[in-house]
């Protein structure tokens, strides 16, 4: 949340995902930010994508939801070129203890297709292990968004995660 | 039966230069772009689009108001849109969706013979949610909406009908509208002090 606020970042989509409820549920109680649960991962990179155009850097929080947003990720992507930052629980890689919320096999699902989907769709990305290098990336990745003027991802896994 | 360009031509002259507006694809995207212009217009959105990404605007933006042009076929695409909004009621959000009860020539949508969009809408927590008939009740309809500040969906049935989009717009679709979008924004929120994009 630091990290954000020093980014300038105030404006969170989400939809809510166990991996990353304690960061989303501290974000909701912070007045600092404008934090909008929606109903769908599309319409929450669409919605976090009207707010990237009118002035905004706007950071949409999923997992393995983001494979509903692929709809929308690959218009603001490939037909707008629309600056947005998202930052993904790694579910199913390398280390994720999360098994007992979620079925193997869906975890499975995403830690196969994740990173090949996120190249389909030209986005950039990183991973993020570490907690020490989470501020770096997520400056890192905000400041390529507006630079290059794409969406960008950050893969969290590892002992930021679990 | 009313004709979209119709309503549009009468939403033309009650909004000023401060209003942005978004368009679903296609026939409204292509009228509507002939009409306004390029200025604050983030039109030609793809099927689902149009109102999500107006809604992120209106929610970032409190103080400008945001029209979404939206179509019968895309709104259902992401029909959840509606409750994300019963919950936020953006005061500053208009949605006017253009409904002819069909996928194009390919067939009709849930929407027909029904006032399905205006009861999910109030389902959805959106008290100021009606369908017109006529471009006279649509124009009262509009008129109230934009004097009043509150979340408004107006439903118009309109008559089925197709377009080719003009060369004009055309050449604009995608990269060129979103950047012609952003440099009014810009222009816009620094008139008004507001935010830097």
């Amino acid at each position: 949340m630091d990290i954000f606020k020093e980014e300038g970042v105030d404006f969170i989509v989400n939809l809510p995902e166990d991996s990353t409820a304690n960061l989303t549920d501290k974000i909701r109680s912070d007045n600092h930010f404008t934090f909008v649960t929606v109903t769908n991962e599309d319409q929450g990179i669409a919605f976090a994508a009207g707010a990237s155009l009118t002035g905004k850097k706007p950071v949409f929080i999923t997992g393995i939801g983001l494979l509903v947003g692929a709809w929308a990720l690959s218009m603001m992507r490939i037909v707008y070129n629309t600056p947005l930052v998202l930052l993904i629980a790694y579910r199913g890689t390398i280390g994720d203890r999360s098994a007992s919320y979620v079925p193997a096999p869906y975890l499975d699902l995403f830690g196969q297709v994740a990173e090949p989907l996120l190249q389909a769709l030209k986005i950039p990305y990183l991973q993020v292990g570490k907690v020490a290098d989470l501020k770096r990336s997520i400056s890192d990745a905000i400041f390529t968004s507006v630079e290059q003027q794409t969406p960008v991802g950050i893969l969290l896994s590892g002992e930021v995660l679990w | 039966m009313v004709k979209r360009l119709d309503c549009l031509k009468i939403l033309l002259d009650k909004i000023d230069d401060k209003t942005i507006t978004v368009t679903a694809l296609t026939g409204v995207a292509s009228e509507w772009d002939d009409l306004r212009g390029a200025h604050l217009n983030f039109c030609d959105l793809d099927m689902g689009l149009c109102t999500p990404v107006a809604s992120g605007m209106a929610c970032a933006q409190p103080k400008m108001r945001v029209i979404s042009l939206d179509s019968d076929g895309s709104l259902l695409l992401d029909i959840g849109i509606l409750v994300t909004l019963g919950k936020l009621k953006l005061k500053n959000l208009i949605i006017i969706v253009f409904d002819n009860e069909a996928y194009g020539r390919f067939g009709p949508t849930a929407t027909e013979g029904t006032n399905l969009l205006e009861n999910i809408g109030k389902a959805s927590g959106i008290a100021r949610a009606r369908t017109v008939r006529t471009v006279e009740d649509f124009e009262v309809a509009i008129s109230e909406a934009l004097k009043e500040w509150e979340l408004s969906i107006i439903v118009v049935k309109i008559e089925k009908y197709w377009i080719r989009q003009s060369e004009e717009h055309r050449a604009r679709v995608g990269r060129f509208i979103k950047k012609d979008f952003v440099d009014s924004m810009k222009k816009v929120l620094a008139s008004q002090n507001l935010a830097n994009v």
